[in-house]
């Protein structure tokens, strides 16, 4: 399977009227979206509403993607012309075309240019589940954390960790769970009841 | 009549029919049932009626004379591609415009359509159904009679039909889900019963040059018990063997075997054929309207089970054939 | 091994019937939201991605329940064309695809009765792959009784020889 394939899945019912399922793409790409877009919009909240009306538009373009593309290569080209749009109506000139339209752009992972997509009053928050995740990891044991890193980090798939881990894909799958439950766990508390779904 | 006695005998051998006026109403129910597989036969009407499966809703006009030398009958598709079916007795010829101005004419079997969709024996459908009237209602702007045939368990569906209360005659049949949802239909929208019909009406209309195709190759041919190196066993409840046929399909080059099986009122197909290189053999089921699919494979051969039943149905079939 | 289910769904790491499972009664499983959203919030904020505002969720839900809800055409269904291409078709395979709900099943545990398995839709409307359905309902429609299949289904016999489907 792997991610294009439930992308592919979650796409196709929200094609047939699962709204739901769209919920679960948004939850998936809403940062990665923000802070794509965030190398464009200055200011943080403008960006999360560019963010919010490209999904919008996405939602309304669905019934045109075939799945030719991944479905966040076509969710970031709707993300790039939004935000586009956005600064023309705003009467800002637009980032060069290059930086625009370059696909590496998207994946360019500039260290020190961890742009700060909240508003001051997010920013403590963000911090703070950036802090708790770190230490949550650090308290993990060792297969426990290298699972998760190589998914999660390295982008593997459970078939290519068992195989750098030299355990079955069962054990795998196991392993990326608990410590998912575990940082979970340290997180929850941080977050608010379990009832809240804004996270 | 011998129909509807070995039905109600049915009814009344079965075990947790209680009540005296319980099997009272199913023999009036199947009463109606058995006027209705004869009216369609043996009277002249003609009307317009609308067939729903799924999503698809289709238009069409029949006209159907019965008089001493049998039946004759004119099927028009009132929408889509024009193409007329025109039967006399058991020969069938079906017409459809070719691209250049001709007609094709193709002669055909013979195929159950509505508003003969009863079949004369009635015994399968006393076993498996239970057979119950409902209030008066009309359709076709007639006063109908309205017999439920209530499926026994999960392996059917359940069937509704409006008989016309002055002749008998099957005005309207739908097929609901478990979730009584309706997944097909057919009915009259105006129909005219008995009286005389001119038999000119019954001559094809489609303009054009008249050509005669060869039919598919190869009729089907019987195939004895023994013959077939296969076994479909345990079947679903209330289903027995209707006939084993070899027959060659379009685009195959090899003949398939075909059995038919049958409820008394639904029929379920299975084919089974080698598995050729081209063939992607997958397990699953898949639905259109009213029919459900399977296919899985056994012994490098294609099982395909096809019929209008639920789901569990074609699966639970396909899961019972074994090569002997 | 149920309990990793939800985390092995974020990975992509189920099986398509498992995937659908699952998603078809989605809206009924407030856990699968709530885990689904922690798992990606962890993910990112590995990736150093940061979250957004707390209630951004909420605005999006109450921006996406105003849209009308997007039902694609179904692709494959060309209208009023016949399930048959009785002229040359450039793959009659293709032409049978039309609007197939395949099937899922779920089967609960119990004693193998039929009565225990659950049938859900799929959202794909594809036919079984390499099935042409036409040659066997038009086999099968010469003895169903109350089978009269609809037009575009009949007449799977005039496909002729040269047209491809052969």
């Amino acid at each position: 399977m792997g991610d294009r394939e439930i992308d592919q899945q979650l796409v196709e019912r929200a094609q047939h009227g699962d709204k739901h399922a769209f919920g679960l793409l948004v939850a998936k790409y809403q940062r990665k979206l923000g802070r794509l877009l965030s190398r464009f919009i200055r200011n943080p909240s403008e960006v999360e509403d560019v963010v919010q009306e490209a999904f919008i538009k996405a939602y309304r373009a669905l019934p045109s993607f075939r799945g030719e593309s991944a479905f966040y290569t076509w969710l970031y080209r709707i993300g790039i012309n939004t935000a586009k749009n956005y600064l023309v109506s705003e009467g800002r000139r637009p980032p060069t075309t290059t930086e625009f339209d370059s696909e590496e752009a998207e994946g360019f992972e500039d260290a020190e240019q961890l742009r700060n997509i909240n508003t001051p009053e997010n920013e403590l928050m963000s911090k703070q589940v950036a802090e708790t995740v770190n230490k949550a990891m650090d308290s993990l044991p060792e297969e426990l954390k290298t699972a998760i890193t190589l998914r999660e980090i390295e982008g593997l798939s459970y078939e290519e960790i068992a195989s750098m881990m030299n355990c079955p894909i069962g054990t795998v799958r196991s392993r990326i769970f608990r410590a998912r439950e575990t940082i979970a766990e340290k997180l929850r508390p941080m977050l608010g009841t379990d009832k809240d779904t804004r996270w | 009549m011998r129909a509807l006695l070995l039905a109600v005998a049915v009814l009344v051998g079965m075990p947790g029919v209680a009540q005296a006026a319980d099997v009272a109403q199913q023999t009036d129910a199947l009463n109606w049932l058995n006027k209705a597989a004869a009216a369609a036969h043996q009277l002249n009407y003609s009307g317009t009626y609308i067939h729903q499966h799924g999503a698809h809703i289709e238009t069409s006009k029949i006209t159907h004379i019965k008089d001493e030398s049998g039946e004759h009958e004119k099927l028009e598709a009132l929408d889509g591609t024009p193409r007329e079916v025109i039967r006399n007795n058991e020969e069938v010829l079906c017409f459809k415009p070719d691209n250049s101005a001709s007609v094709v004419m193709e002669k055909r079997k013979i195929e159950k359509s509505f508003p003969a969709l009863l079949p004369r024996q009635l015994d399968g459908i006393a076993e498996n159904y239970r057979a119950r009237s409902a209030e008066l209602d009309r359709a076709a702007g007639r006063d109908c009679k309205v017999i439920v045939l209530d499926p026994k368990d999960q392996y059917r569906y359940q069937h509704k039909l409006w008989i016309d209360l002055a002749t008998g005659l099957l005005l309207k049949a739908g097929m609901l889900n478990e979730k009584n949802e309706v997944i097909r239909q057919f009915a009259f929208t105006q129909v005219e019963i008995g009286g005389q019909i001119d038999k000119e009406s019954l001559k094809p209309k489609i303009a054009g040059k008249k050509v005669l195709v060869p039919s598919e190759p190869a009729a089907a041919t019987e195939l004895q018990q023994s013959d077939l190196s296969w076994a479909v066993k345990p079947l679903p409840p209330g289903f027995t063997q209707v006939t084993v046929l070899k027959r060659m399909l379009p685009g195959k080059d090899i003949p398939v075997k075909h059995l038919v099986f049958s409820d008394g009122l639904a029929t379920v197909s299975v084919f089974i054929e080698p598995v050729t290189a081209m063939g992607k053999p997958m397990q699953s089921v898949a639905r259109q309207g009213a029919i459900h699919v399977y296919t899985r494979t056994v012994a490098d051969h294609r099982i395909t089970v096809l019929g209008e039943v639920p789901a569990i149905t074609v699966m639970q079939i396909a899961n019972s054939v074994s090569k002997n | 091994m149920m309990e990793s289910r939800i985390s092995a769904l974020a990975d992509g790491e189920l099986d398509h019937e498992e995937t659908n499972a699952i998603l078809v009664t989605a809206r009924d499983l407030p856990e699968l939201q709530q885990k689904w959203n922690m798992y990606h919030l962890i993910g990112d904020s590995l990736r150093q991605t940061s979250p957004l505002s707390p209630d951004f969720n909420v605005r999006f839900a109450g921006q996406l329940a105003k849209e009308p809800t997007v039902l694609a055409p179904r692709r494959f269904l060309p209208r009023r064309t016949p399930l048959i291409a009785l002229s040359a078709a450039a793959s009659v395979a293709a032409v049978s695809l039309v609007a197939w709900v395949a099937l899922q099943f779920n089967h609960e545990s119990g004693a193998g009765s039929a009565s225990h398995i659950v049938v859900a839709e799929a959202s794909t409307a594809s036919a079984p792959s390499g099935i042409n359905i036409n040659g066997y309902l038009a086999a099968h429609q010469e003895y169903s009784h109350a089978a009269q299949p609809p037009r575009h289904y009949q007449h799977a016999s005039l496909e002729k020889s040269g047209d491809g489907g052969r």
